[in-house]
């Protein structure tokens, strides 16, 4: 085991590089860059052949005349001493914008993705259970109907009835936390910023349980034909225990594997509820790099996440071996 | 060859039987259907028009004598049988903007006077044809790499695992955003790129699944009894993996032609003026508070395919386990 | 049975206690904010206030308040007035412009605004170290600011130019004190920490959320009114205009579908002004005449008769805008208003097709010319709905005459590549003007190379006009030179010009003294009505 983690840990190195190499490949080969774009019709364009030399002038103090590689290789010996560089939209260090978006795009995930596993999951194992009744066939209904409708519809949907003031004046206009609760204690604090999330949660959330309870409710029905759960009804076992014991932990294999697919997600932020809400997180804050070309602020992102990832699959593979002491993890001879 | 013949045909017996994928595979091939005749379903050219004594199909042949002329509520004169929508979905109408449904337009129209309806079913190629080909380029892929890592395990698996590693570390939304700048947001790109980066979830489960299975003493046995890799893997195993692919792939549709939803509302979707389920939607956010025909029609249309493929997904899981239990 | 009561009672107490506290700490907007503020929407988030790096309009439109230059435009006239110099001279060679600064004038730290400051502003633009290439091109011209003492200071101009007195008086100036402490001034700290002389100084920015100005203790001019001005980041803008009915916002730019659909309730209008003014800018219509298709100016002028402007306007814009015919603002002197816009006119633009030699010779329905069909791709930047639908409607009613147009959405980056490159057959898109525009970037044939004339306009006596526009500081003889250049733009169609349409501002009648100016609204001369609480 110890032997498996060692090797699995010093092949996260090279799977690094390696996206890393390809993200900024990306960028650079990506037609535009910021110069170019910032200048854009404004400036530069307007004063020609002089202009063009001023642009060319500016790429330099940004190094975007080198090759590709040379880039990248700058930008690798300053990641080994942490340094992210600075973002070309206002100046400021990457590190300290990711770090403001961070933790407001974490906690509206981890909240919403909870939130989801806990409605999802038993839900699922009950439909799975009772398969074919009302219960069964309504659920997933009403889980499809929400499925269908789009985020941004919903999010704005639910600001215009909910915090419009035309209809109903309950919940605020997006935004994380009031302007006048900045000195507020912590529990009033909490309270203001658990009363701007609601909405948003909410957006990120009702589209979820419908695929996650029909794939529990699927994996479920898979366990529940197998050969053991069926020995182990005939010997005798509650229902209870027969269920909860012995197939919903079979069935946690796929679901661990989601998981781990579903870390890079949790980073990543949503554009289109950011941008409803009013949220400043990590969405908006990739979004906005990519269209402006900022590669310091691409970069960080992209290797804050790969790395938070690769840490994210290694635990989901230790974990298969927990919930299903069949799976090995060594090479089979 | 014989053997599988008679093990899909007991398949499909049994999904015969199942009267709610049935109903579901109804659906989805009208869907298709829907999508193959859209220019004879929804058009601005009659089928039949008999006038002058001369009999004419418009709508299958050219007629140069009959250029720009408007069939529509008898404004012609002699026979004439429309199409059950008789708009394109292209023509607009400036005099008719986000009008609600009525006798002229069975659905109202969009921001430009343009006919829902017609929108509707040309776009039902578009999403459709979006959702499939791309579920379908990362299902095959998904499947295939999966099942060979989780199969052959040893340096395989390291070696696709890191390779699924580095795709999953994109965030598939901001990849496909980038390659859609790189190569320019069309159709057919819409398509490869959603396809070609989505396949890693369905790689992880189907390896997930095989490292579970390979053990079970059916494969052993199979393996003992000199079967063929590709027979073990895809005759044996891949129909006892296959429960939570296929959901994935059911949603996978549907969660296409959300996708698409969403690139359109960033002003990333296909390009104007093709018609799709997802720039109908988009359209809605400026008319929200009353245009509620804008996002409900696409929005049910999306239900019902979800719905649909499910239904088949389910009705085809049962028929084939081989576990399931026979009434 | 009576326990259970009493426990739902109970618990029922609890959740509405409960409630009750949250909603103390939630509150209501009205009850806490600040009447003497201004709160304005901002649809996006500027990265930084240095005016002399940022290219962003929101950074502009939110530095005027802090920042000031020498000279300022007056807000019914446009014309040039003191703010920082209190008088100019200008060189009888129209080389030499001297300012003469009024005295005792702070930055918001207490230090005096000095000659210094100038010659340190123009140096740092020039510093092929700073990250201000669209500012540069303006000050290629200008060989140096001299300090003559501590309140005068002279630009000295390599060639003679009409308005070098604008770009001179109009230069961003920072204090040599705060930034020229030896760090890099591209990141600077106090590029979101400004320093200024204007009426108000900078108070906080809390990132993604809003940016506060508060009123300038150190200005010298007439103290405004307002004590704060408060800009709000809001992306999404149904969400923003939801937030001004609830009185969340003060001001709101509001798009045409709201200005026409969603504030006109009765309630709307007894608690907003809904003011419209129209600043220079125009939206058109380029034709690449380095392509064979629109070289001719009858093709270009058919397109033209092909594009119907006034149903668009009517229908799609709901009529709010007007459509232009040439390049110069709308409502300036330049702009000759006997020239009226070619009408809607599909038959004449079949004639002037025709005579170009497009005819459908093998019966496909579309157009042909020497075996090669008329075709074409028409570019757009993506995010611009007003595009994407005037492409479509022109997609439908060009193929009714036989061209078959093909459209291309671009992400901005790579649309502006495309340009640059000139790999496109047409494009639509606006540009923004200063109130009297040099035709010379968009317009000189030598700009077709790299410069902004990317559909390559190339006419001599249009580029004899240009030239001698730019050495012409008589006013009236200005104006005829303008009058011929925009003739010749009608005649030779390089755009077909679309529409000028204004700015649409909706704003609290929480506010007196609200007026709607040439150049828009000024906030100082707001009051604040009676408070009554």
């Amino acid at each position: 085991m110890i032997k498996y983690l060692v090797k699995r840990l010093l092949l996260l190195l090279p799977t690094f590089i390696g996206i890393s190499l390809i993200t900024y490949a990306m960028i650079r080969l990506a037609p535009g860059d910021y110069t170019t774009l910032r200048a854009g019709l404004q400036g530069e364009l307007k004063a020609g052949a002089i202009g063009t030399e001023i642009i060319e002038q500016e790429k330099k103090l940004y190094g975007l005349d080198k090759p590709v590689i040379v880039g990248y290789w700058d930008w690798f010996k300053r990641l080994v001493v942490l340094d992210f560089g600075v973002s070309r939209k206002d100046g400021r260090p990457v590190a300290e914008r990711i770090a403001e978006a961070l933790p407001i795009t974490l906690s509206l995930n981890i909240i919403s993705m909870i939130i989801v596993y806990i409605i999802s999951i038993p839900g699922g194992i009950v439909s799975a259970l009772k398969k074919d009744s009302l219960y069964d066939r309504v659920s997933s209904l009403v889980l499809f109907i929400l499925y269908s409708l789009p985020s941004f519809w919903v999010g704005l949907l639910l600001l215009m009835v909910f915090s419009g003031g035309d209809y109903l004046n309950l919940f605020p206009l997006g935004g994380i936390i009031s302007d006048w609760a900045e000195d507020f204690s912590f529990f009033d604090r909490m309270v203001n910023i658990a009363w701007h999330l609601a909405l948003p949660v909410i957006t990120l959330t009702y589209g979820g349980f419908a695929f996650l309870s029909r794939y529990t409710r699927a994996t479920m029905l898979d366990v529940i034909n197998q050969q053991y759960i069926m020995t182990a009804r005939a010997k005798g076992l509650s229902e209870k225990r027969v269920v909860l014991v012995h197939a919903f932990r079979n069935s946690l294999v796929p679901l661990v594997t989601l998981m781990a697919t579903i870390l890079p997600g949790l980073l990543g932020g949503s554009v289109i509820v950011e941008s409803i809400f009013s949220i400043p997180g990590m969405g908006m804050l990739a979004f906005e790099a990519i269209l402006a070309r900022d590669i310091p602020v691409i970069m960080a992102i992209a290797s804050i996440s790969a790395v938070l990832t690769l840490l994210g699959i290694l635990i989901a593979d230790i974990l298969y071996g927990v919930v299903d002491p069949r799976i090995r993890l060594e090479a089979r001879q | 060859m014989t053997a599988a013949r008679g093990y899909w045909r007991t398949a499909w017996r049994e999904f015969r039987r199942n009267r709610l994928a049935l109903a579901g595979l109804v659906l989805v091939l009208a869907l298709f259907a829907v999508a193959l005749f859209a220019p004879f379903i929804a058009s601005d050219k009659p089928y039949i028009y008999a006038a002058d004594g001369r009999l004419r199909f418009p709508i299958l042949f050219d007629y140069p004598e009959l250029e720009g002329m408007n069939f529509r509520e008898g404004a012609v004169k002699g026979f004439v049988l429309m199409p059950p929508v008789p708009y394109t979905s292209s023509e607009y109408d400036l005099d008719a903007i986000v009008m609600p449904p009525s006798a002229r337009h069975v659905l109202g129209t969009d921001e430009q006077g343009r006919d829902l309806a017609a929108r509707m079913i040309h776009g039902t190629r578009v999403s459709i044809l979006i959702g499939f080909i791309a579920v379908f380029i990362y299902v095959t892929m998904g499947v295939i790499i999966g099942a060979l890592a989780g199969y052959y395990g040893g340096v395989v698996d390291m070696v696709i695992s890191r390779f699924i590693e580095v795709i999953i570390c994109f965030p598939t939304f901001f990849l496909i955003l980038t390659i859609l700048a790189l190569v320019g947001p069309s159709l057919v790109n819409v398509m490869l790129v959603i396809g070609v980066t989505g396949w890693t979830g369905i790689a992880r489960i189907v390896r997930g699944e095989f490292l579970k299975i390979r053990e079970m003493e059916f494969v052993q046995a199979s393996r003992a009894l000199g079967a063929r890799d590709r027979a073990v893997i895809f005759r044996h195993m891949l129909p006892n993996a296959l429960a939570p692919v296929l959901v994935s792939a059911t949603f996978g549709i549907a969660s296409t032609i959300l996708i698409e939803s969403s690139l359109s509302f960033l002003g990333f979707g296909v390009q104007p003026p093709t018609p799709s389920w997802g720039d109908i939607l988009s359209q809605s956010r400026d008319f929200m508070d009353f245009a509620w025909w804008l996002t409900l029609v696409p929005g049910f249309a999306i239900f019902i395919t979800i719905t649909a493929y499910n239904l088949v997904g389910e009705g085809f899981q049962d028929a084939i386990d081989p576990r399931s239990v026979r009434k | 049975m009576e326990l259970r009561a009493s426990r739902v009672l109970c618990a029922g107490g609890i959740a509405l206690a409960l409630a009750l506290g949250s909603l103390s700490a939630c509150g209501d907007f009205s009850s806490v904010r600040d009447p003497r503020a201004l709160y304005i929407h901002l649809g996006s988030e500027p990265g930084h206030l240095n005016p002399i790096t940022s290219t962003e309009a929101v950074a502009s439109s939110i530095n005027q308040h802090i920042y000031e230059t020498l000279l300022d435009r007056d807000y019914d006239t446009a014309k040039l007035i003191p703010q920082l110099a209190e008088s100019w001279t200008i060189s009888g060679d129209r080389l030499r412009y001297r300012f003469r600064l009024k005295k005792g004038i702070l930055w918001s730290d207490g230090v005096e605004l000095t000659a210094d400051d100038i010659v340190y502003s123009f140096k740092t633009i020039k510093d092929p170290n700073v990250a201000c290439a669209p500012l540069k091109v303006y000050y290629i011209d200008v060989r140096e600011v001299r300090k003559i003492d501590r309140y005068t200071v002279e630009f000295r101009y390599s060639k003679q130019y009409y308005q070098a007195l604008e770009i001179c008086g109009t230069i961003p100036i920072v204090p040599k004190h705060v930034f020229g402490d030896g760090t890099d001034f591209n990141t600077h700290k106090n590029d979101r920490f400004p320093v200024g002389t204007g009426p108000f100084r900078f108070e906080r920015w809390d990132t993604g959320k809003r940016i506060v100005l508060v009123r300038n203790e150190r200005y010298k001019g007439k103290t405004p009114d307002l004590h704060r001005i408060v800009y709000r980041i809001v992306a999404e803008p149904n969400i923003a205009l939801q937030m001004v009915k609830k009185g969340e916002l003060d001001v709101m730019s509001v798009r045409a579908i709201q200005w026409v659909r969603q504030t006109n309730s009765e309630k709307f209008r007894q608690g907003f002004y809904k003011l419209e003014y129209y600043l220079p800018t125009y939206n058109y219509i380029g034709w690449n005449a380095a392509r064979p298709l629109f070289a001719d100016r009858r093709v270009r002028l058919a397109m033209t008769h092909l594009v119907n402007r006034e149903a668009i306007l009517d229908k799609l814009l709901f009529g709010i805008g007007e459509i232009v015919s040439g390049s110069s603002y709308l409502y300036s002197k330049g702009y000759d208003k006997s020239i009226k816009p070619w009408p809607y006119d599909p038959v004449k633009a079949r004639k002037l097709l025709a005579e170009a030699g497009w005819r459908d010779t093998d019966g496909d329905g579309i157009l042909d010319r020497n075996g090669k069909k008329f075709a074409f791709t028409f570019t757009m930047p993506s995010g611009s709905k007003f595009a994407e639908r005037l492409g479509t409607i022109m997609k439908e009613d060009l193929s009714k005459v036989g061209i078959a147009m093909d459209i291309n959405r671009y992400e901005w980056a790579v649309f502006v590549q495309k340009l640059h490159q000139r790999d496109f057959d047409a494009v639509t898109l606006a540009w923004s003007l200063s109130w009297e525009d040099d035709p010379y970037q968009l317009w000189h044939s030598t700009q077709a190379a790299g410069g902004s004339n990317f559909c390559s306009f190339k006419n001599a006596e249009a580029d004899d006009i240009i030239i001698r526009l730019r050495k012409e500081f008589d006013e009236r003889a200005r104006i005829k030179l303008y009058h011929r250049f925009h003739r010749i733009l009608h005649e030779e169609q390089p755009y077909t010009f679309l529409y000028c349409t204004p700015a649409q501002v909706v704003v609290s009648r929480r506010f007196g003294g609200v007026k709607v100016h040439l150049r828009g609204l000024n906030y100082l001369e707001w009051k604040v009505a009676a408070i009554d609480d």
